[in-house]
């Protein structure tokens, strides 16, 4: 097994502690965990099982066996980096959402308290 | 429907503009006395929806800056929930001239359009913009022309008058950034007739507007990559 592949395989166990520890702590919720839980179980399989990984490089036909990994693991970030995209405009979106109704809820609720201070008024009178 | 027996709302979206507020509202106040007046006040630090409040105006305060396209939209929803039957959108930057709106509203309520939009270039002496401004406005308008296929000739106007039918589909479909030309051709795929009537333009009082230098460069290449992307996507009328 080459360095680079130890390397690699060693690095996969670290993001598997990691991300449990953070799960653990409640910091990531369960569909991330899940997602980084497989990404680097897949990286430990790949970098750990020559045979599989040779096999992997005959079908791409990659002349080495590292470049199969770090080749993966670069499209899998450009991947979930379009996904965070997606869900950043969702959240935007809901955002906005939010903050008009809170702005609509506050002015409707000054206007009642102001129609109710004003009729107080008008009963004091 | 007259001018005098219809609700009308006057959406006032204003950032930063505490000197020049005072002096919106008090046009408004003179020319359309018969008006509510609805400041959206987005994201204000310097107290602009306070100065309004205090002019005994209805302030709807956003937590934080969401542009004008959400602040506009925001009065949309207020009119929406309150019954309204015309929305009257004007600057809180002192730059439209008030005494147009009645114009805007009166045609409005003829039925002859669902969005009456005020229109610079229309007037006699029109307002002097720098080169790079007008020719920005001139092609989006161009460009807003051939998709709605009719005539626009101030597409970046945000002083505009909508119908009840116009301010419910836009209290649920309303672009975000800047939204004024993008905002005609959703109305036009959803079915919403537009116009265009002169109004005066007047250089703004204060503050600067929204489209700083860096924009110039951005703002074409997203907007006509964000009309691209609406021509794309299916329409549903209203």
């Amino acid at each position: 097994m080459s360095r680079a592949l130890q390397l690699a395989a060693l690095a996969g166990v670290a993001i598997i502690v990691w991300v449990v520890y953070l799960y653990r702590r409640g910091r990531l919720k369960e569909d991330h965990a899940l997602l980084w839980l497989g990404v680097s179980a897949v990286i430990v399989v790949l970098s750990t099982w020559t045979d599989l990984l040779s096999a992997v490089n005959w079908v791409v036909g990659a002349e080495k066996a590292s470049d199969v990994v770090l080749a993966a693991f670069v499209a899998f970030l450009l991947l979930i980096c379009i996904y965070y995209s997606v869900k950043l405009s969702e959240l935007r979106e809901q955002n906005k959402k939010i903050a008009q109704e809170l702005a609509l809820l506050k002015a409707g609720v000054e206007e009642l308290s102001g129609s109710s201070a004003s009729k107080e008024q008008k009963d004091e009178d | 429907m007259s001018s005098a027996d219809a609700r009308v709302l006057v959406v006032v979206p204003v950032c930063n503009e505490r000197d020049s507020v005072a002096g919106t509202i008090g046009e408004l106040k003179m020319n359309v006395p018969f008006a509510d007046v609805l400041v959206v006040d987005d994201g204000s630090r310097d107290g602009t929806g306070e100065v309004a409040r205090q002019l005994g105006i209805r302030v709807a305060r956003l937590p934080f800056n969401l542009g004008i396209g959400g602040a506009v939209q925001t009065g949309f929803k207020y009119a929406v929930r309150g019954g309204y039957d015309v929305v009257v959108q004007v600057d809180g930057d002192g730059q439209h001239d008030a005494s147009y709106l009645r114009g805007l509203v009166d045609f409005l309520l003829s039925e002859k359009a669902d969005i009456v939009v005020g229109s610079r270039f229309l007037v006699d002496d029109p307002l002097r913009m720098s080169f790079f401004r007008n020719l920005g406005i001139r092609y989006f308008s161009w460009l807003t022309s051939h998709v709605v296929g009719q005539r626009v000739t101030d597409c970046s106007s945000g002083f505009r008058a909508v119908s009840r039918r116009a301010a419910a589909f836009y209290a649920e479909n309303y672009p975000v950034d800047f939204p004024d030309a993008e905002a005609l051709i959703l109305a036009h795929r959803a079915g919403l007739k537009i116009a265009e009537l002169p109004a005066k333009f007047r250089q703004r009082a204060n503050g600067a507007s929204s489209l700083r230098f860096w924009r110039f460069l951005y703002y074409p290449v997203k907007e006509t990559l964000s009309i691209a992307m609406l021509l794309t996507r299916r329409s549903r009328a209203v």
